[in-house]
């Protein structure tokens, strides 16, 4: 079944935060288009509103207002357990900090999302496990604690983690933020070779390098998406 | 000494940040602690303190084995063994008993041990004022003397400085008063707070005393000479019992026993004392694992602080030191918390029914108390800041600093460790929460069961006629002296003809046995026509009731008729027996028409009496011990002239009377006894329930204790679940985080945290129940109409257990759901 809709519409996207009578517009007025298989990168300066887009994307947050359509559904008004059921089956996260759970083993954190799908049965599980973690090889470290790996190889297991439930969408915040170069250069490669595969990729990153991975750059300013020209023009404007 | 200091003064510090934590642990501690020291105070003064008298340790007490009534044996015995033993010990003897104390205006009825004269001297005893008794004094027909207790001297004589010398009258005697003893005197021990108002009359024989050799009357004591051992001393015992049999050929087989009189007095307390401290033993031990959990918590919680310590260069043994100090300082409070507990527990003691406990009104908080609370307070250091310590000594400062780039949580032992503790504590109350269990069911059988009489609407109380002579003085009136009128044609005929006209009043009698009441007087007897050796005559309880005896109690009869109104002194002589009799002793034949001899010449029953019927079995003694045969004979019956009218009736009898509603009878009974029997002493006012309530006391008093113990646990337990949970939760905030953001339903979340809590309680749960199946035995004998293995027991504690497992996680749990993934995400 070919859907031609976009994976994610989103429409004059704001988000406000109420802390200690201080209004932040971390974002205001957001629009951005997803299509399936597309690998894009999101970029801009601190506290620009990158993770909390992402957050929302994620479904891990709620906007203040605008739009939401997610594979042409609109989520922007689901609640809690509604929210968690299509993040399980549809989102697939990547954090900065890997976020992997010390006291369970390689396998089983990548058994994770699996566990909160009813109906799944251990066979299937097993073979699913198996399979993402030989997609980011690190299969022969399936009874490894998080504790006993480097942090690239953390990393790697967090993706297999993310790819386990066979999401929509790969959701990305900086995951090379806290590797050295080269292990930062493998999970990129990682990523290029799901996005061949095939895989929705949406990554926040700093590092120009890796932006330029992407089939697409999307530029964030002050909780707005700018074009590349606006961006220079606003950072020279800065500047001055 | 300066960082030693320093250490406190953090301690304290770290306590004050975080009060909540202090005031927990310190709260735990204190009940804990609080619940030990009572608990040792009262062993101490019952166990282990030697008691008040000169080379106490030597004291023993000898008695018959297999006796009739309560260890007592004759006089003549008492003699033979004095004498026999003289090589290895001086022996003395006394009797319980009691009298009435007169003055002008009131007549008291008092304890009145009669002691042999030189008992006093032996106990090293030393009087408040005068002296104790002297041998002429001990002998029969020698001056009537009395000691007064201080209570009585205070009382009745208002301190009057110059008794000594005066003559005062005891039960319608005068006797000069040689002295009186001070209120720190209470032999003998256990006779209850009775004794602070006791007099003590020296033991003179009677006739009757130097003749018959089964008049049991008389308890033995003997000290022992320096370096004699028990052992030696049983040989010796043995050798002089050998020697009675084989003079006198009624008495063949007949031996003694001795032991050590601290035994004696201590008694059947000791396994209850035991166990009650077992059981807080246990109490403390999960207060230790509380406190123990709360320092582990925090010693995670602090993990940062002590890795940059370590790397700062602090040696183990300097955080081990830390910790330990906390530890301590917690316990100190605790001790202050639990000592102000433990007084006011002691408080409670001295407030419960007197003789409750053995010795109870010497127990106070000694020395050795605070040196014990000192022990205690080292203990729960040890045990609650140890493990904390040791674990925290063994910091590795560059994994902590390192764990948070490497993954969330850590495996650690640590956690692991308190979810242990915390199992080992539902474990522990399991333990004492059977214990409760079964005590509870025992309680509500003993309440439930059937009596043989019903305790609805009766007052009891005991009369004591003026010239009561007591156990101590009885006598058969020689044949063809002028006997006496019976009391009961006197006085208690009368009074009760005037107390069932009592407005209120629906009916009254009297007996000399009270069921329940402990009292235990007994008569060998033979069915006449079945004559069997003398040694060998079986043995009831004997009682002599009034008219309407049966109608106030409401015993049923299985056969036959109650005594009544019409069985008078003039008619032909009957007694009813109780079932047990009936079914021991004539086993399926009819006892109706039979004869009983109960010892005619020798005791002045002349006629034997005819069996007129069989009473219901009475409970006498108590619900665990099985019902003993008994015979009743009619008051009206009782000749003046033999052993049985001083026994029975010419003493303290009970009357009971059957109300319309609960109204207090005291005021008319007195009004009554005033006035047909001016100068009889009236007390022990009680309702029958109260009597009851008595009889089951140790279950009550034990259930209460473990009730509240288990309690206590069960609290404690609900904390330390508490603690660990939320501990569980906060440590795993981003964990949650977590598998919220990567799809976990709240449910999932909730899921987590209970299953958290019943897997804890779960192996508590099992180790506890397998452990109390082992350990239900030894509180076996306390049990009344329940088994060890009282299923619904054991299913009830799993509920409660459970229910409290569950309980405790609600808030942890609660706790878990309303974690925000995006905010402990963002803590990058
Ligand atoms: N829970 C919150 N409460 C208040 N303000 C918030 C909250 N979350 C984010 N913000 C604010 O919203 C703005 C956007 O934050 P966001 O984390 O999305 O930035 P970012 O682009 O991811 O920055 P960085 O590149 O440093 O990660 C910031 O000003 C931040 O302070
Ligand atoms: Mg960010």
């Amino acid at each position: 079944m070919e859907n031609t809709q976009p994976l994610i519409e989103i429409e004059g996207l704001t988000k406000v935060f109420y802390t200690d009578e201080i209004e932040t517009h971390a974002l205001s007025g957001v629009h951005l288009k997803i299509e399936r298989g597309e690998y894009v990168a999101m970029s801009g300066p601190s506290g620009c509103g990158k993770s909390t887009l992402l957050s929302i994307v994620g479904l891990l947050d709620t906007p203040t207002a605008g739009k939401y359509l997610l594979n042409g559904n609109e989520v922007e008004n689901l609640d809690f357990s509604q929210r968690s059921r299509i993040r399980n089956q549809e989102i697939g996260f990547i954090f900065q900090s890997f976020n992997l759970i010390g006291d369970l083993t390689v396998y089983e954190n990548v058994e994770l999302p699996l566990t909160y799908r009813s109906g799944m049965a251990a066979s299937e599980r097993k073979r699913r496990v198996q399979e993402s973690l030989e997609r980011v090889g690190m299969a022969h470290r399936m009874r490894h604690y998080p504790s006993q790996l480097s942090g690239g190889q953390q990393q790697r297991v967090a993706v297999a983690r993310a790819l386990a439930g066979s999401p929509s969408i790969l959701l990305a915040d900086e995951p090379t933020g806290n590797l050295d170069s080269k292990n930062g250069e493998a999970v990129m490669e990682l990523l290029r070779n799901l996005h061949r595969e095939g895989s929705t990729i949406c990554m926040v990153t700093h590092d120009p390098r890796f932006a330029a991975h992407a089939d697409r750059n999307i530029h964030l300013f002050d909780g707005k998406v700018v074009s590349e020209e606006e961006l220079q023009q606003q950072l020279a404007a800065i500047q001055v | 000494m300066r960082i030693w200091l320093a250490d406190i003064s953090f301690a304290l510090r770290q306590l004050r940040k975080a009060p909540g934590f202090a005031l927990l642990a310190v709260l735990t501690l204190g009940l804990g602690i609080g619940a030990n020291t009572a608990m040792f105070t009262v062993l101490e003064n019952v166990l282990l303190r030697p008691l008040p008298y000169a080379g106490a340790s030597r004291l023993v007490a000898i008695s018959p084995v297999g006796g009739s009534m309560r260890g007592a044996t004759s006089w003549l015995n008492y003699v033979d063994i004095r004498g026999g033993m003289k090589n290895v010990a001086e022996a003395g003897g006394y009797s319980d008993d009691f009298a009435v104390v007169q003055t002008r205006d009131t007549a008291t009825s008092v304890v009145a041990p009669h002691l042999t004269s030189n008992l006093l001297t032996m106990l090293g005893a030393k009087p408040l004022l005068g002296r104790t008794f002297t041998p002429q004094e001990g002998l029969r027909g020698g001056p009537q003397v009395v000691l007064l207790s201080e209570g009585v001297w205070r009382q009745e004589f208002h301190s009057d400085p110059s008794i000594v010398g005066k003559v005062v009258h005891i039960s319608g005697e005068p006797r000069t008063v040689v002295g009186v003893m001070p209120t720190s005197f209470h032999f003998p021990e256990n006779t209850g707070s009775g004794i602070d108002t006791a007099v003590w009359l020296p033991l003179q024989p009677t006739s009757e005393m130097l003749k018959a050799r089964g008049y049991d009357f008389l308890q033995i004591l003997a000290k022992l000479h320096p370096g004699v051992s028990l052992a030696r001393g049983q040989t010796q015992l043995n050798a002089a019992s050998q020697q009675i049999g084989s003079l006198n050929k009624n008495y063949r087989g007949l031996k003694f026993t001795l032991m050590p009189y601290s035994n004696q007095v201590v008694g059947n307390i000791r396994p209850v004392l035991i166990g009650l401290s077992a059981a807080l033993l246990l109490v403390l031990l999960i207060a230790c694992a509380n406190v123990a959990n709360l320092l582990l918590a925090r010693a995670i919680g602090r993990q940062q602080e002590f890795a940059v310590r370590v790397a700062l260069g602090a040696g183990r043994y300097r955080l081990l030191r830390q910790v330990m100090t906390e530890g301590a300082v917690l316990s100190a409070l605790g001790c202050m918390a639990g000592l102000a507990l433990a007084w006011l527990a002691i408080v409670g003691v001295h407030r419960l029914p007197p003789n409750t406990i053995p010795r109870m009104q010497t127990i106070h908080i000694r020395w050795t108390v605070v040196l014990a609370l000192a022990g205690i307070a080292t203990l729960t250091t040890m045990l609650s800041s140890l493990l904390p310590a040791l674990l925290v000594s063994d910091t590795d400062p560059n994994a902590t600093l390192q764990a948070s780039s490497r993954g969330v949580g850590t495996r650690s032992a640590r956690s692991k460790l308190t979810m242990w503790l915390v199992s080992a504590e539902i474990a522990l109350s399991t333990l004492l929460l059977v214990g409760t269990g079964l005590l509870a069911r025992t309680m509500w059988n003993l309440e439930h069961a059937w009596l043989g009489f019903h305790t609805t609407r009766v007052t009891t109380y005991q009369v004591t006629p003026p010239n009561a002579s007591g156990f101590s003085g009885m006598q058969v009136v020689q044949p063809g002296a002028q006997a006496p009128t019976s009391v009961n044609t006197l006085a208690y005929e009368p009074v009760l003809e005037r107390l069932r006209h009592t407005p209120g009043f629906e009916d009254a009698a009297f007996t000399t046995l009270l069921p329940l009441g402990g009292s235990n007087i007994r008569t060998s007897y033979q069915v006449v026509g079945h004559k069997v050796s003398e040694l060998n005559a079986p043995e009831a309880l004997i009682t002599a009731v009034s008219s309407n005896y049966g109608r106030v109690m409401e015993t049923p009869m299985m056969q036959g008729r109650m005594i009544d109104g019409d069985d008078a002194a003039d008619t032909t002589p009957v007694a009813v027996i109780n079932e047990a009799l009936a079914n021991g002793e004539f086993r399926g034949r009819n006892p109706i028409g039979q004869r009983l001899d109960l010892g005619g010449k020798e005791t002045g029953i002349l006629v034997p009496p005819t069996i007129v019927g069989v009473i219901a079995n009475e409970r006498m003694n108590g619900l665990q011990s099985p019902v003993a045969p008994m015979i009743m004979l009619p008051a009206a019956q009782v000749p003046t002239s033999s052993l049985y009218y001083e026994a029975l009736l010419n003493t303290q009898v009970n009357f009971v009377v059957k109300t319309r509603g609960n109204i207090p009878v005291a005021k008319e009974a007195r009004e009554v006894f005033h006035q047909v029997a001016p100068g009889f002493a009236l007390d022990s006012f009680q309702t029958m329930s109260k009597v009851l309530d008595h009889t089951t006391f140790h279950q009550r008093l034990g259930l209460e204790l473990t009730a509240s113990f288990a309690g206590l646990a069960i609290l404690m337990v609900v904390a330390g679940l508490f603690g660990v949970l939320s501990q569980y939760v906060g440590f795993r905030k981003r964990e949650i985080g977590i598998r919220l953001a990567l799809g976990a339903s709240r449910q999932d979340v909730l899921r987590m945290v209970f299953r958290q809590s019943m897997l804890m309680a779960g192996y508590g749960l099992l180790c506890g129940l397998a452990i109390s199946l082992l350990a239900s035995r030894l509180i076996r004998s306390f049990l009344f109409g329940v088994q060890t293995f009282d299923w619904m027991t054991y299913a009830g504690v799993l509920v409660v257990l459970l229910a409290v497992s569950v309980a405790a996680a609600v808030w942890p749990a609660r706790q878990a759901v309303s974690v925000d993934p995006m905010a402990t995400l963002r803590m990058d």
